[in-house]
């Protein structure tokens, strides 16, 4: 258990056996002295001439006298006698029977301790199902702040610096001003180059779409699947609509390398260019085997990272084998020529489902069969549609206007690291920022998306240092796949944790 | 809103349903100390046109230990609130253990959302049940007078429940102190 959940057990139990007291007081007749229960904390002999006397314990003898450890106090309560006392029962005027019990408002506050603890173990041994990772984008602009993106989950290095390009699919602006909330939630550092906005300028009635590679596709029209199945059965109902409803599956318990494969069917219409729109997040696998590859490195760690920066082929190559077998979401097409991988997904990060589209090219019309391949349990699925594409949009690269520190003051540093591509904001746990971006006139007339870049240093926690394993950590490099295997008993027994703890969070809201 | 910034609102709802002892400070112990003591317990009668160490319920009368007049005795039909309070509760142990655990919520990442408002809400219940423990009230009722009843269930309270002690006088007997 951790310093802190020992801590607040101790806390706990100590405040429970010496903490808050309830006292009542009833009067009992001499006769039920024996058989008085429960056993009163104190009994009290009230004697005619207003002494007390006062036995912490005591026994009814058959000479009709109470005995035992006791202490006799005068009418004023000064002690005057203070031992083994016995008293005749016929000389007292009042028995009081005290009983001093623990308030019974102390279980619930001890009970609630334990869980804190235990949720607060969980969570250090479990980070990313519950602090977050990677910088974070909410609405700003709204009440519900839900998550809108996440950017550059797999950039943990300088030298793996990336951009990032999320799709703000939900995002309704209500006028020209747009606010975004960025946020540090993790144990980790955060160093943002830019943070932009891109705004797609889209005709009445159609979106817009990126595709992998960034570019923009405007999709005149939006069509649900007629079939969608997987190994678990059908999945047509978790996928036909943008409703935080997704597709899952549970990893493989030998290999977590184990691929599956969903067959997706759609009607199309007419002839013209098509492509897939996928609505997509990644579960908490990658996230699970980046930690545990960081706690196998333990305090190498940091030789790794530097060997990492210096362009170190071996660790360039090693840092990415992992991500190699796991690979991304393929499509592929089905048809009178057999099956062919057309693109794949690759977006990384758990938090925020990002919608890209795969161009399929030109499409007759009748039935289009596709097949997803991807590893289970690695993936969430919310969204699939088959879109037909037009022509690349009008876009603008917008900078923020004002950036406002948590309390609502502007921030010019920060704006003026945050709209040049060349400096960079660094932020730290419990850092919020407000971005404020102006779009043009007819802001309805735009497809939002936030163009980020930059990278993350994860901070090293005291109990990863204690799983370090030289050889396991090089396995993890040399034999991604051996691993992958390796470690799927351990990954199954934390996975229905892991997706509670995420997913009944609702402080992340989709 | 993270954890540690919503200790303050926390804390005014925490004591927001707290009730506040009337004995003067230092004047009641906790639970264990003051039955130990034998004492009387701390009484306002009619919001407090009298208040002090109940001493013995008579048959027309409550003998009151008053701090500014010494004893006195109160007519039974005088009386139409009664408020009592038989030790102090320490709930100010249970409030800054709310206080803690509130804040041990920064641990529990996203789930703080959930443990912190489960926290605050435990808490002020507990909070505020200790705090009412101690305490009870008794109010008028048949004919504008409080009942048989009543006056039973505050015997035990007394300082002497046998009601007057044989062969004390009101000279005999003295305040209690308080403890600082």
């Amino acid at each position: 258990m951790s310093p802190y959940g020992s801590l607040l057990v101790l806390c706990a139990l100590g405040v429970a056996a010496c903490g808050p007291k309830t006292y009542t007081r009833r009067l009992v007749p001499a006769g039920t002295l024996a058989a008085t229960q429960p056993a009163p904390s104190f009994l009290k002999a009230h004697m005619r001439n207003g002494d007390v006397v006062v036995f912490s314990s005591y026994q009814v003898g058959e000479d009709g006298r109470v005995r035992g450890p006791a202490r006799r106090l005068d009418a004023n309560r000064a002690v005057i006698e203070d031992g083994d006392l016995a008293i005749a029962i016929d000389s007292v005027a009042v028995f009081e029977a005290d009983r001093i019990a623990t308030s019974g408002a102390v279980a619930p506050l001890a009970l609630l301790t334990v869980a804190t603890a235990g949720v607060a173990v969980f969570c250090l041994t479990n980070t990313k199902a519950c602090f977050g990772s990677c910088p974070t984008f909410y609405d700003g602009s709204s009440d519900s702040a839900y998550l809108l993106a996440e950017g550059f989950s797999a950039s943990i290095a300088p030298s793996l610096e990336a951009a990032d390009l999320d799709h703000l699919y939900r995002l309704r602006p209500r006028g020209r001003t747009v606010e975004i909330t960025l946020r540090n939630e993790a144990p980790e550092t955060h160093v943002i180059r830019y943070a932009h906005l891109i705004a797609a300028r889209r005709a009445p009635g159609t979106r817009v779409f990126a595709e992998p590679d960034g570019r923009f596709r405007a999709a005149e029209a939006l069509l649900s699947p007629t079939a969608c199945a997987s190994a678990g059965g059908s999945c047509l109902a978790t996928v036909r609509a943008v409703d935080r409803n997704e597709w899952r599956s549970e990893a493989d318990s030998t290999d977590l390398a184990a691929r599956e494969v969903l067959d997706v069917s759609f009607t199309v219409p007419d002839s013209g260019e098509y492509g897939l729109v996928i609505g997509s997040r990644q579960s908490l696998l990658p996230t699970y085997l980046l930690y545990q590859g960081l706690a196998y490195l333990g305090s190498r760690a940091g030789e790794w990272l530097a060997a990492l920066e210096r362009g170190n082929a071996n660790a360039r190559a090693a840092s990415g084998g992992l991500a190699r077998v796991l690979g991304g979401i393929e499509v592929l097409i089905r048809d009178s020529g057999g099956t062919r991988e057309v693109a794949s997904v690759t977006e990384s990060g758990p938090l925020a489902v990002d919608y890209k589209v795969i161009p399929l090219g030109r499409q007759r019309p009748g039935s289009l069969a596709l097949a997803l391949r991807l590893t289970r349990g690695m993936w969430r699925i919310e969204y699939l549609a088959l879109a037909r594409l037009g022509e690349s949009p009008l876009t603008l690269r917008i900078g923020p206007t004002a950036v406002l520190d948590r309390n609502g003051r502007p921030d010019a540093d920060a704006l003026r690291r945050l709209r040049d591509t060349v400096s960079a904001l660094t932020t730290t746990r419990g850092d919020v920022y407000t971005l404020r971006f102006e779009l043009p006139g007819h802001a309805e007339q735009y497809e939002l998306f936030l163009a980020s870049r930059g990278y993350y240093l994860e901070w090293m926690r005291s109990e990863w240092l204690a799983e370090e394993d030289p050889l396991r950590a090089a396995r993890m490099f040399l034999d991604p796949r051996g691993m992958l295997r390796e470690l799927a008993p351990a990954f199954k027994r934390v996975e229905p944790v892991l997706e509670d703890a995420f997913w009944r969070s609702r402080y992340v809201q989709h | 809103m993270s954890s540690t910034r919503i200790v303050g609102p926390a804390l005014a709802l925490v004591l927001a349903g707290c009730v506040a002892n009337p004995a003067p400070r230092g004047w009641l112990q906790p639970a264990r100390a003051e039955a130990a003591a034998a004492f009387g317990a701390w009484v306002v009668v009619n919001q407090g046109a009298v208040t002090g160490e109940l001493i013995a319920v008579a048959a027309e009368s409550l003998h009151v230990m008053s701090e500014q007049n010494g004893l006195v005795a109160v007519p039974r039909d005088s009386i139409r609130i009664l408020r009592v309070a038989g030790y102090a509760s320490e709930s100010g142990q249970l409030a800054t253990w709310t206080m803690l655990g509130t804040l041990g919520t920064v641990s529990n990442g996203w789930w703080a959302a959930i443990s912190a408002p489960v926290w605050i809400l435990v808490g002020s219940l507990a909070t505020g049940g200790q705090s009412h423990a101690p305490i009870d009230d008794y109010r008028a009722r048949q004919g504008s007078r409080m009942v048989d009843r009543d006056w039973d269930t505050l015997r035990p309270l007394a300082r002497f429940p046998q009601g007057w002690p044989e062969g004390i006088t009101p000279g005999d007997l003295r305040p209690r102190s308080k403890r600082r």
